[in-house]
């Protein structure tokens, strides 16, 4: 259920005002928006072709996202969660323009935010061993052999998505 | 902020006994190759990166695992002081740049080795970068001479290591053993200056002995604390760099060097036919030679990196004046550094005059620089030529018949120096100290000096004597005689062979020589 574009921006604007009375100013609320958008920036897979230029110039994507069936079946594979059908995808492609307004936010010169730890230090514990358990280890596990984990042999490469195969007649 | 850069010392290497730059390994025409590796060194901690298991080789199956190196829900990494200490000193010896502030990352990929589909490593803000390693590349069979090479260091980080998997091909399973997951490992990656196989085994030498010498690694690479991947790719002399692949696991210097070259073969023979090198991962076979594709590691892998959210950035201070209890202290783990190879083999050759040859041998043999260093002193740092010479000639192959290293050879150190003395003297000469090290080498209680009074082994130098000997020779090997007239060059060689043997090896033959052709001018 895709949200309408006027609603959110009316939504923003709202947030906005309603946060500068109350909690946050605006610019404390951009910084942190933007913060989050860069993360994006730095991870986003170069596999959506949408040509959007991550907030450096452009801001919210105003074309529609069109997810290409190879595209589709990466993020099947890599997340081993299956769209299950069109609507998904369309509706996947939707929240994706709906965040993409946070591009809207002017992020130059903000170094983006890890967690809200990231001006903690990291604790460093001594060079110290401890007893562990093999029976514990193995305790959790349906099936084990002499004393091993067995797992499946190796890596057997999924079969092609179903759905990004359907999905070449009518998109690529 | 500036960071830190350490100067290390520059060497003052002679002039005139390295070709600057020289590359012999030839390849085909018009091509080059450039390749970078990847090294993985397992830290020399008692308990793993995050866990407190510990980390024993050939512990059996699964003892060493804690809940958090099998992805028990509820577990948090808590970050090892010890390997963050090993990464600096590391990086400071590699001359490289140590971040004052570095991050953890995940690496997203599934495998069954890696419980957690993660491995935490440093991908963004690693905990040095920048470095340099200088080494000499020199392999006898291969090169006329050393010559100096060097390689930029792109980071150094810390990472997690995966467990290890058998692959049961009869039942279709794989067998996961996990103790040495989480095992705490410095990724160092290198920029691909490298040309051939031979340059990459040489670096991965000298990186092996500055590690074993600051010992933040053991570097023993057949039980995996070293692991080395390549990245091959060829292109035409003046394009840039072509289609690379990688061979991942190479767990022995000889098959770096023989996969390297293989491959690179291999990429300009396709090339060459017109085809394409893929980018791909590849395993090396040693029984065969070759190169292959690797099933496991067909699909490009997305890895999709994030922060690790569970671990703040470590935080490293520069301050001389800090207590040790604070953080991790770069000017006290500065402290703890250890003379570099390098910088030994200078020391070495100027203060003895020896050849960089032998500085290099000395430097590489274990056990061989103390022993050297040891016999030196008993000869007040003279005739460092000759102790090399018996060094690595004679005791070297004994000691190598004998499967020991120099660290464990039972001859004293002084009786060394004494032999050597004998020698540089003409008192014996060199088949008689081989005796006399062989029989010291099977535990003879004597000293030198009463091995060659009791067993007779002074060499015979009076000129009478010898001459009587010669006359002798010559008497009842009339034949030699004759061909010697008619061809000298050719029956030279027999006819001193069978003085030498005459005198059943006793003969000082330097001496022998001059009178016997003397001698033989006379006729």
């Amino acid at each position: 259920m895709w949200l309408n574009p006027v609603i959110t921006s009316g939504l923003k604007i709202v947030a906005n005002s309603y946060c500068r009375s109350y909690f946050w100013t605006t610019p404390c609320i951009s910084n942190l928006l933007g913060r989050i958008s860069n993360k994006f920036n730095n991870y986003s897979s170069s596999a959506i072709s949408d040509d959007s230029d991550h907030g450096q110039n452009e801001g919210r994507l105003t074309r529609p996202v069109k997810f290409h069936p190879e595209l589709i079946s990466h993020l099947e594979r890599t997340s081993l969660v299956g769209f299950g059908s069109e609507e998904a995808v369309l509706r996947l492609e939707e929240a994706i323009k709906f965040a993409s307004v946070l591009n809207d936010v002017n992020t130059a010169g903000v170094k983006p935010m890890d967690s809200v730890l990231e001006n903690e230090t990291l604790y460093l514990r001594e060079d110290e061993t401890s007893e562990t358990s093999r029976k514990d280890i193995l305790s959790n596990a349906a099936i084990t052999d002499e004393d091993y984990f067995v797992a499946p042999p190796g890596n057997i490469p999924l079969e092609a998505s179903k759905l990004a195969q359907d999905l070449v007649k009518t998109r690529a | 902020m500036r960071l830190l850069q350490v100067l290390k010392q520059t060497p003052q290497i002679a002039l005139g006994q390295f070709v600057r730059g020289q590359h012999y390994i030839r390849r085909k025409e018009g091509w080059e190759s450039a390749i970078g590796l990847e090294v993985h060194a397992q830290i020399a901690t008692k308990s793993k990166l995050f866990s407190p298991a510990p980390c024993n080789y050939g512990a059996p199956v699964n003892t060493q695992v804690a809940l958090l190196d099998a992805a028990t829900p509820g577990t948090l990494p808590v970050l090892n002081r010890k390997s963050v200490e090993a990464a600096v000193l590391t990086g400071l010896a590699l001359s490289c740049r140590i971040n004052p502030v570095s991050t953890f990352d995940r690496k997203h990929y599934f495998y069954a080795d890696l419980p957690a589909g993660y491995q935490i490593t440093q991908q963004r803000n690693p905990i040095a970068s920048n470095g340099k390693l200088d080494f000499i590349v020199y392999t006898p069979s291969c090169h006329p001479a050393p010559y100096n090479h060097s390689c930029n260091i792109i980071q150094l980080q810390l990472e997690q290591d995966s467990g290890k998997s058998l692959h049961d091909e009869v039942d279709q399973r794989s067998l996961i053993d996990l103790n040495r997951a989480g095992i705490a490992l410095m990724e160092i990656v290198f920029e691909p200056n490298l040309r051939d196989g031979e340059e990459a085994s040489a670096l991965i030498k000298e990186l092996t002995l500055i590690l074993q010498r600051i010992q933040t690694c053991d570097c023993k690479m057949e039980e995996g604390s070293l692991r080395v991947d390549a990245n091959i790719s060829v292109n035409r002399i003046g394009e840039p760099l072509g289609v690379r692949t990688e061979i991942k696991n190479l767990s022995s210097i000889r098959s770096i060097v023989n996969s390297i070259e293989y491959e690179v073969v291999r990429q300009i023979d396709v090339l060459e036919k017109g085809g394409e090198v893929i980018n791909e991962t590849r395993s090396f076979d040693s029984s065969r030679k070759e190169t292959v594709p690797m099933r496991d590691k067909e699909m490009k892998q997305d890895y999709r990196f994030m922060p690790e959210p569970n671990l703040p950035p470590i935080r490293l201070l520069y301050e001389p004046n800090a207590s040790s209890s604070s953080g991790p202290n770069i000017l006290h783990v500065q402290r703890k550094m250890k003379e570099l190879p390098e910088v030994t083999r200078n020391r070495l050759v100027k203060k003895y005059g020896i050849r960089m040859q032998s500085a290099i041998v000395i430097v590489s043999s274990p056990g061989l620089l103390e022993y050297f260093t040891a016999v030196m002193s008993f000869k007040n740092g003279e005739s460092a030529v000759k102790v090399t010479n018996v060094l690595q000639g004679a005791l070297m192959e004994i000691l190598n018949i004998n499967k020991i290293d120099y660290s464990q050879c039972p001859i004293k150190p002084k009786d060394v120096a004494d032999i050597v003395s004998f020698l540089e003297s003409s008192r014996i000469n060199t088949a008689q100290s081989e005796i006399v090290l062989k029989k010291l080498l099977d535990d003879d209680a004597r000293t030198p000096e009463q091995i060659i009074k009791e067993e007779g082994l002074e060499q015979i130098s009076e000129d009478s004597e010898i001459e009587k000997m010669c006359l002798e020779v010559l008497k009842n090997n009339a034949k030699l005689v004759e061909g010697y007239k008619r061809n000298p060059s050719k029956f030279q060689k027999k006819i001193l062979g069978t003085l030498d043997a005459a005198g059943k090896g006793k003969l000082n033959m330097k001496k022998a020589s001059e009178i016997m052709l003397n001698l033989l001018k006379k006729d």
